[in-house]
This record gives structure tokens, sequence and C-alpha cells, in this order.
């Protein structure tokens, strides 16, 4: 499915529609305006970007990619390529600007040779961050322009201006698009591609690139200047934002999504003579722009997902201008979660005196009380998950024990070890931070133990320094690294673990034992989930001893494995070869220990002769073979099939 | 200009994200504006998914309004025409988008969450299921796709593509069905398997309309 549009990425039919992901279409843009350096650390909503410049990027000689070890990693290597003359693309999600802001700031100061973009995927409703946090502010704090698009059309043709906007005005350019807009598909016509160039050069420039005492303070004059001669110039004029005119007295300011609902929610309130400020350059603005846009106003109204941002800069250019009309923002929309047509029609209903056509409140009532026969439904770890088995271990080799445990979790997919039927996971904060808030906590918590999960790409993310301090301070912490050999929550890109490089060829690739060993971790234990009796064994172990011990749970994602195999697969399939693994009904106790304790989503239950049983979906079931190793009444056994005799292969012992 | 939205929903590991992409690409070829969004990231397996997919169909010549258009990604409450659900139960979840005289597509398959699994929360049956969505729209059509590839093909490998044809058999999906092909042609791994799943899928949806709602 994805091959094809990905090769529109690099398509030269200039003017040609296609569909593309917002994703996509701001990786188009860059490949638009002839970047030959992108950097990334893979973060939902954000990651498809760099996944399609890893696509391409063989096929476009002079263009280099890397999947780097972090975000502040990728941000430092643009800049070298950027102060190379190179143009530059840094991306991530918005929690990874966070790692990103040491080198930000400075580079704020030295600015840029090659344009340099930093896209920022946002997520209000956080379906999968730790946090909202609203990255405009990061433009405001370090002096940095932010662009926002409204459509995957504008999210193509904005980075391609932004990179121009970097290098006229010698900073970095923060392209910040939300996950509604990352993940929106839509229709994009397509621009002149640009060749990367074929090389760069270092030209020195001791007093734009050290940045140390008196020449601190000259470039943060220099990039203070160089705002001004932005708000002065081109803020006014941009293209990047544009004016819907009409003759209502009230007035709509409104930047990216929002932009999309106001103009949908007022059409159906039958208001179409609103004028409309629609920002695609939302830090700085233009006092002057504003102003115009006001002057003949009776009331702003400001609709804006996240933080009262806009509001609060439009307020501020209305104070030093003397504008004295209501500015309405936040007392009309929610700053917390995602806004979308429905409430952006209710806010303007109140706003313009108007009836809106749907009662939300009494449609949710109805909604609610019609779904209430509907079961819950999370999240959950994948059939044959390796996580699942490590969790399983771990679980069973507490039980009856009398321990207390503390379970610090973190980011990827084994933080859904949370939820039911394991539910270890008492806390999550950011990358990494799971391992070092259980070390703190552990000089303190003398009754309890702390556990630690951790993946292997956080772990080489963020994770060294914490498990080097914990060794050196002496903290009491068991670390679980959970390794299934790839970034996989983000779509299984490589990490430096995996073997492979960006474009699947072969590449260094570091050994994690050898790793934990030298930080000084003299417990360590190698675990292969799959194998449930030994991973009990050395998570008991590991529970008995004190001070620093690691256990690196290792075993391939699953889905990824048979991605590799999944040729194979179906020519297997194919010659009518084919294994099943089934439950014998006479056998199965019905002890559960399959569906409560393990909770494989490809184990149902079904009946036999009046009685409950378990049952395999083979629909779903991935043969990874745990339950067989877990069963109480050695109940499952495997079956090939091969043309024209079958096999009982085994059963479980 | 007409808007036509199409709503579907299912359980991450489903499709849901194929079939929208399929819609958006036909609409394209035909020259529609379309959008639309997708449930991404965060390990949706076993999780509740859905695709939205908007369609503007403009009259030849017609001016392009922009305060007329479409533009969120997101379909607005009570304004799907067509309304898809790849799962029995999750037909309830979203039911708010279906629009009063909108079409939904019921596929009779079920997917337990762990709650289910585990005894904690009950599956509902397909009378409770169908009694709460009439509360929305009398129009449903309720098709088992699973079972009609597994009959046909000996397990689940047809399901999208029947589902794709029963759907295109309510004719409120404003692509023509050659367009559809085209793009199966140019998108699926096995196009001619893809394409001969997706026909008898039309077919199937014939008899469905034809017997009337559930």
């Amino acid at each position: 499915m994805e091959v094809p549009r990905i090769k529109e990425l690099i398509s030269r039919e200039k003017g040609k529609k296609v569909v593309m992901l917002g994703n996509e279409a701001m990786a188009r843009g860059a490949l638009e305006a002839g970047i030959g350096f992108a950097s990334t650390y893979p973060g939902t909503p954000a990651s498809e970007v760099g996944d399609s410049i890893a696509e391409i990027a063989q096929d476009l000689p002079g263009l280099t990619f890397q999947y780097s070890t972090n975000e502040y990693v990728a941000l430092e290597n643009a800049i070298g390529a950027s102060w190379a003359g190179v143009r530059s693309l840094c991306t991530m999600k918005m929690v990874g600007m966070n790692v990103a802001a040491d080198p930000l700031f400075t580079l704020a100061y030295s600015g840029v040779v090659g344009g340099l973009v930093v896209i920022n995927g946002g997520d209000p409703s956080a379906s999968s961050s730790t946090n909202e946090q609203d990255n405009r502010y990061y433009g405001l704090h370090a002096r940095i322009p932010v662009v926002e698009p409204s459509s995957t059309q504008e999210s193509k043709d904005f980075v391609v201006e932004s990179f121009n906007i970097s290098e006229k005005y010698d900073v970095p350019v923060i392209v910040n698009s939300t996950a509604r807009a990352c993940h929106a598909v839509g229709v994009v016509e397509l621009g002149e591609l640009k060749d990367p160039p074929k090389e760069g050069y270092f030209k020195k420039n001791w007093a734009k690139y050290y940045n140390a005492q008196v020449l601190t303070v000259m470039n943060h004059q220099k990039l203070i200047g160089n705002q001004n001669k932005m708000i002065q110039e081109y803020a006014p004029v941009t293209k990047l934002n544009k004016i819907l005119p009409g003759d209502s007295k009230t007035g709509i300011i409104t930047s990216g999504m929002s932009y999309d609902y106001t103009l949908e929610a007022l059409n159906s309130l039958g208001i179409h003579d609103v004028p409309i400020l629609k920002l695609g350059l939302v830090y700085p603005l233009s006092p002057k722009q504003i102003t115009d846009f006001a002057s003949n106003l009776d009331q702003v109204v400001i609709m804006e997902e996240l933080d009262p941002f806009l509001e609060g800069e439009v307020k501020k250019i209305a104070y030093d201008q003397g504008l004295e009309i209501p500015i309405r923002g936040k007392e009309l929309f929610p700053s917390a979660g995602e806004l979308n047509t429905d409430i952006a029609m209710q806010a303007y209903a109140k706003a313009f005196d108007k009836v809106p056509p749907i009662n939300m409140d009494e449609l949710n009532l109805k909604v609610f009380g019609a779904a209430v026969i509907l079961p819950m439904r999370t999240p959950a770890m994948c059939p044959g998950c390796p996580h699942r088995a490590t969790y399983y271990a771990i679980k069973k080799a507490v039980e009856g024990k009398g321990y207390d445990v503390v379970w610090s979790n973190d980011i990827g997919c084994y933080a859904m070890g949370a939820l039911p039927p394991f539910q270890m996971g008492d806390l999550m904060t950011c990358m990494s931070a799971g391992e070092s808030i259980a070390s703190g906590m552990s000089y303190k918590t003398k009754k309890q133990k702390t556990v630690a999960f951790i993946g292997d790409s956080t772990f080489l993310h963020t994770g060294i320094p914490g498990l080097l301090n914990a060794v050196w301070n002496d903290a009491d912490l068991l670390l679980v690294i959970m390794d299934n050999r790839w970034t996989a929550m983000t779509g299984h890109q490589p990490t430096p673990a995996t073997g492979i490089n960006w474009s699947g060829k072969k590449a260094k690739s570091v050994n994690l034992r050898d790793i934990v060993t030298s930080l000084g971790v003299d417990y360590v234990r190698m675990a292969d989930p799959f194998n449930v009796k030994n991973t009990i064994a050395i998570f008991e172990e590991a529970l008995k001893k004190t001070g620093v011990r690691v256990v690196i749970s290792q075993q391939e994602c699953l889905l990824e494995t048979r991605r590799r195999n999944r040729a194979a697969i179906e020519e297997r399939k194919e010659k009518g070869v084919r294994q099943y693994i089934d439950v014998n009904e006479d056998a199965c106790i019905f002890c559960e220990e399959c569906i409560k304790e393990f909770g494989c989503p490809a184990m149902t239950v079904t009946e036999f002769e009046g009685e409950k049983v378990s049952h395999i979906d083979m629909s779903r079931c991935v043969e990874c073979m745990v339950c067989k190793h877990l069963c109480k009444g050695c109940a499952i056994s495997v079956t090939k099939v091969y043309p024209g005799k079958t096999i009982l292969e085994e059963k479980s012992k | 200009m007409r808007k036509v939205n199409v709503y579907i929903c299912g359980v991450g590991g489903q499709g849901t994200m194929t079939l929208g992409l399929l819609l958006k690409q036909a609409g394209v070829l035909e020259n529609m504006v379309v959008t639309g969004t997708e449930s991404r990231g965060a390990s949706q397996r076993e999780g509740a998914v859905d695709s939205h997919v908007r369609f503007a169909v403009f009259e030849p010549d017609e001016e392009f309004d922009e305060r007329k258009s479409i533009h969120s990604p997101l379909i607005p409450t009570r304004q799907a025409d067509l309304y898809l659900s790849m799962e029995l139960a999750e037909t309830l979840r979203n039911i708010k988008y279906v629009s009063e005289d909108g079409t939904i597509v019921m596929n009779r398959y079920e997917i337990w969450p762990p709650t289910v699994r585990t005894g904690e929360a009950q599956y509902p049956t397909i009378e409770q299921v169908l009694e709460n969505v009439k509360k929305f729209n009398k129009n449903v059509y309720v098709v088992n796709a699973n079972k009609l590839s597994e009959e046909k093909y000996g397990d689940y490998s047809g399901v999208n593509m029947i589902f794709l044809g029963v759907a295109m058999a309510t004719g409120k999906i404003p692509v023509k069905i050659k367009t559809i092909e085209k793009i199966i042609r140019e998108q699926m791994w096995k196009p001619e398997k893809s394409i001969e799943q997706f026909r008898f899928g039309l077919e199937e949806g014939k008899k469905i309309l034809a017997a009337g709602p559930a």
C-alpha cells in the first residue's frame, strides 16, 4: 500500500495532484526546497516525515538521511550540515523538542548558512504522548519563527517557504504541525523537485559559531535585529498569512487546524460575512497586520488549539497600539484537549448569538445511553508480542513472594504493561525517566522493590546516563531492558542495536549487554521471553538481589519478523502448507491462565460438550508458542498440514 | 458543490486505513477535493480505530468558494452520509457521526476486547447493537464479510475488498466502480485477486441492499 505513494515524493511531474499524508507532504516540501540533509528521532505524530525520506533518500544522490539516537543529536547533526552550507531538515515529535532545546537556543544566536527547518509534531488530545505541550512557545522563548499549516497542500508549501525565511533571516524555523495535520490525508499539487547539492563546505567565521562571552551577546543582538527586520518587512506581507474579507464587525484570528474548523462551523451556522485573518506565520506577528485587520472591528475572536498563545501575542499588540476592543479567546474555547468543528460551532454560536444546529448536550446524552452496552476497548500488545511474555514472566516471578513492587514504566509499546492483565505501570513520565525516577525512589523506599522497564530504543535514546548514574550512586534498582530490536511503536525504525541503518543496509550494531557491563553493572542477565520457565527463573533470582541489576529480555518484535518473512509465509500458504496451534478440548481444564493471566488477544473462549474451553483464533495467532509453554493442562498442540498428509507435531509439556 | 462524508471504523489491524486511502485516491482521480484522516501511532492494534473520508464534488466549471468547501479532516457530528463499521460492537462507538438520512453498513464480526475475554465485560448481542444503532438511523445493512471470505477463500484475506464492494453497492460513495478498480489495480499487493474479491462483495452488497434494511 505504501510504496507507490512514497514514489510520488520524488515525482518530477510538476503540477501533478497526488494524495498525501500531511507528514509526507512536509517531506515533499523539504525535497522541493532542495535539502541535502535530514535527521530525525521517530515519534508519533511526526514519524512518517523521516520515514518517507528514508524510503527515497537512496534515489536522490547528495541527500544524506539518518535516524539519530535522540533529538538533540538529530538537531546537532542538522546544524553541522547547515553550517556546511546545505539545507537541512530535522523532525521530531513535540516532546522531542525538550530534548533538542539545548542546541536550539544557541543555534538561534549563531544562525544558519543552509536553511534549517525543524518540524514538530504536536499532540493536542495526547493520543500518543505524555503531555499536550504547546511548542509555539519555543518560538517565543528562543526568538525563532513558527509556521503552522492548515491543509496537506500547505504542509508542503509552508515547508518550502520556511527554508527561504530561514536563510533570509539567518535563523532556524519551526514548522509546528499538530497530529491532526500530520495525519490528515489530502490532495497536494506537486511543485518542482530540486536536486540536493553535491557537497558543502564549512566557511570559518569564529564570531558566528563560537558563542562565548561578548560574542554571545553580540549574536543575541544580531538575532533580535534579524527578528525586528522580519517583523517589519516580512510578517505584514507574507503569503503564509491570508485574509478572508467580510463586513461583519466581529473578526476572527486563527491558524492551523482551527482555521478549518472555523470555516466549516461558520458555514453550518450560516455566517458568511466574518472577516478572518488566517495566520500561517504564528510567530512573530506583525503589529501592523493585526492593527489594520482589527481597526474597523468591534470585537476579535481568536480560535487556537491548546494554550492562549496567539491570544497573548495579539493582546500585547493591542495594548501597544491602543486597540480598545474585546479580544476573546480561551473564554470561548478550551485549552486542554483537541478542538474540532463541533466545539467551534458551539463557541461561535455563543460569540455570534446564534442557535447551533445540533444540541450537543442532548446528543451526547443520547450517545452515552446507546453506547452503555459497548465494552471498553483499549489498545493492547499484539498477539505474539515479546513484551507480553516478559511481563508474564516477571509477574509469575513475583507471585506469592510477598514483595511490594513499584513498577516504573517508560515510553514505547511496553507502556501497555500498565493495562490489564499485568497492571505493571505505576508511573510513566518521559523518554528514559522511568529508570532514574525509580533509582531516586529506591533510596527512600527500602520496604519496596523498585523495578523499571525500558525499551531498547528508549535506553539508547537517553537511558545510558541514567543507568550510569544509578551504578555510580549505588541505587537499588532492577532494570528490565525490553529489547525487541526495533523502535516498534513509531513504525519499526531501526535502532543502533538492530544491525541495519535507515536504508536497510547492514550497519555497525552495538551490543546492549556490552554497554550495560561497561557502565559498571555487575549483575546482567540475558533472557529469551519466549522461553517462559527460564525467564521466570531469571527474574526470581534478580528480584532477590540488591543493587543495580539489569535483565535484558530479548526477542524480536514478531510483526517485524513476519513482515520480513511475508513472501515465504504466503508461498507456504499457496502450496497448502499450514500450521495450526490448537487447544485440545479434552485436556483443557479452563484454568484461564492463557486468557486471564497471559492475556493473548488470539485466545478466546468456546464451548465443548457443554463446558467452557480456551480456543485459539488462528486468524490472529502468530505462532509465538508461549501459550504452549504456560498451559497448565498441556492442552496445546501444533499440527502441520502438508498437501496430502497431516502431522500432529507435539503437545505442550 | 456537493459534500459527501464516509466514516469507517473498526479495530486496529482490520484495515480501516487501507479502505480510507483507496477511497481518497479514487476521489482524486475523479477531480474531487478530498480530505480525511486516519488513526495512526500509539500501537493501535486491538484498539478502536477510524478513518474519515470527505469528498467535495464539483459541478463542471463551478467556482471554488473557500467559505463553503470542506476543510477539516474530521467529519463533523451527524454529517456522515455513509457509516461503515468493520466490527459489530464498534458500530456504536462513534454513531454520533452518522447523518439522519445516511446509510450504515455493519460487518457482523466480533473482536472481543480483553475485558470481554476475561469475563469482566459482556459483548453485546447483534439485537442489542441494532436496537441502539437504530436510535440514530434506521437505514442499517448487515454483512458478514469475514464469513463470506472464509467460505469463498478459506481465510479472512478477502474481508477488506468484500466489505468495500458492499459499501460501493450502497451507491453512497461518489466515485465510479471502475475508478475504484483502477486504484485497487495500482495499490494492492495482489491486484487481480483483490478485484475479484471486490466484485464478489459488490454482488453480495446488491443482494443485501435489495433485501432492505436490517
